[in-house]
């Protein structure tokens, strides 16, 4: 179980606004029997919000299990079945990729980009409370399950990139109940990584990675992620000479097309590089 | 012993491929087939020493064993790799071992140039190695080569930023790669501003940043 966020504020004032209109909206919609996949799909996933939030919210398992009863099994399963999993998998992605361009970026173009990120974390957060709510209802999951790994296949690995938006996804994840936050890796995987944005953001001098702070360098003492991070980008780098391997990768037909002019470009102005590509070129027999 | 003697080279390539595949020990066939490439091995030391003008006839042995033991760590499987991705075009296995032969000499008369090259230490106590320094030069020198090996992934990282970002790839090449390394003439270059080229190539070293991770994840 991951432990509980490092969250500043008071977290209840800041829930009960937003959680208030949901409880409304969830009594207004679920008026009469819920037939259809799309009204399925918001009840659902309102009333899984509510109940993966009971320990912030209070106990809402009552208002969450009298609307669940009026959604039809077949509307929920059909919901279930209108889910378009590469779709959903590319939103996720993409709002991946909007959290890193926040980090680089600044003024309105970063207000932008995070509205965009948090909007597709968001949208993955309902899926996972639509599952929370048919598991309530005692509904199968299994066609939901195979969706939803389908949605998050090889994402986990990219949450270091949503590290900008860790203020919101650490209320988040501390909103969620503790038996949720784990699987919540959209909030809660990297949420405590602020390091990283040192790592990638625009810096006076940028091969500088500033991890001399003292709260960067104990974070980075502890966080093996972190660690690797700062290990495998210090590739970022251009060679200070042709390598051996590139080298052997322009023998073998390997070595990509920019690979071979910075070897070239490079090689006018190194004796010992450019001694090197001669004796390559020398045949073997 | 005899029995590989009447093979053919690359007959006697595939039975050690076959056996490898099977946990069996190659080292015979192994041994046959590359003493049959030693004097070949020798020639082509022999021609990069003269075109570095270093190293002596010793270094012919050290060099073909190197080279031995590079085409059992990495070179058989590449080797069948090559010939698989390219069938007719990759060369003979004995080509390919004389070219492991090639590349390990010159990157030890590279690395003897660069020694030669670094200042010396005029204190004599100070060429009196310890242990702990050893270890730490030994360290080193193996951190030198994983660095080099992954030199793969930069230049991987480097091609997916030109496809996805080709303005910051842009100003990343000019800077970097082509040696500007000022913003003044790398704006010139690019017709933008000193700020833009500033701006590009400062995104570029973080999303390269990031295509390393994500290479390094797997």
């Amino acid at each position: 179980m991951a432990p509980p966020p490092d969250v500043d504020g008071d977290l209840a004032s800041t829930l009960a606004p937003r959680y208030g209109m949901l409880r409304q909206s969830l009594e207004a919609a679920t008026q009469s029997v819920i037939t259809t996949a799309l009204d399925a799909g918001r009840v659902l996933g309102i009333a899984g919000d509510l109940l993966r939030r009971r320990d912030a919210l209070g106990d809402t398992t009552r208002d969450v299990t009298l609307a669940i009863d009026r959604v039809e099994a077949q509307a929920a399963h059909a919901y279930v079945e209108s889910i378009d999993a590469a779709a959903e998998h590319q939103k996720l992605r993409h709002g991946i990729d909007e959290a890193f361009e926040a980090m680089l970026e600044e003024g309105d173009e970063r207000v932008l980009y995070v509205h965009a990120a948090e909007a597709a974390l968001g949208a993955r957060d309902a899926l996972a409370s639509v599952r929370a709510a048919m598991n309530l209802a005692s509904l199968d999951t299994s066609k939901l399950d195979e969706k939803l790994a389908l949605v998050d296949k090889g994402l986990v690995k990219q949450a270091r990139s949503l590290v900008a938006l860790n203020t919101m996804r650490r209320k988040e994840a501390a909103a969620l109940d503790a038996s949720e936050r784990e699987a919540a890796w959209w909030f809660t995987a990297r949420s405590q990584c602020d390091f990283l944005v040192s790592l990638y953001r625009l810096q006076e001098a940028p091969e500088q990675v500033n991890i001399t702070q003292k709260h960067n360098a104990a974070h980075l003492a502890v966080c093996e992620d972190c660690q690797r991070d700062v290990e495998s980008s210090s590739l970022a780098y251009t060679p200070d000479h042709i390598a051996a391997s590139s080298l052997w990768r322009r023998e073998h037909g390997e070595a990509t097309t920019s690979e071979i002019a910075f070897m070239d470009a490079h090689a006018k102005d190194c004796k010992d590089c450019k001694r090197a590509l001669e004796v390559l070129a020398q045949p073997e027999e | 012993m005899a029995a590989f003697d009447k093979l053919t080279d690359s007959e006697l390539f595939d039975l050690i491929v076959q056996m490898r595949a099977k946990g069996e020990d190659p080292s015979s066939p192994l041994g046959v087939m590359c003493e049959r490439w030693r004097k070949a091995a020798g020639v082509v030391v022999r021609r990069v020493q003269a075109s570095y003008r270093a190293g002596s006839p010793d270094d012919e042995g050290e060099l073909y064993q190197e080279a031995v033991r590079k085409l059992i760590e990495r070179g058989l499987d590449q080797f069948r790799g090559l010939s698989e991705a390219h069938p007719g075009k990759a060369a003979s296995p004995k080509t390919f071992f004389l070219r492991i032969v090639k590349h390990a000499a010159i990157d030890a008369y590279r690395r003897q140039r660069e020694l030669l090259d670094a200042p010396a230490r005029d204190d004599d106590e100070d060429n009196r190695e310890s242990p702990r320094q050893i270890a730490y030069a030994i360290n080193l020198s193996k951190r030198a080569a994983e660095r080099d090996e992954a030199q793969s992934l930069y230049w991987t990282a480097f091609e997916r930023l030109k496809s996805e970002h080709p303005n910051e790839a842009g100003a990343w090449d000019a800077y970097h790669h082509q040696d500007l390394e000022d913003h003044e003439a790398c704006a010139k270059k690019l017709g933008i501003t000193v700020a833009n080229s500033y701006k590009r190539v400062s995104r570029a070293q973080a999303y390269l940043r990031r295509y390393l991770q994500e290479l390094t994840d797997g």
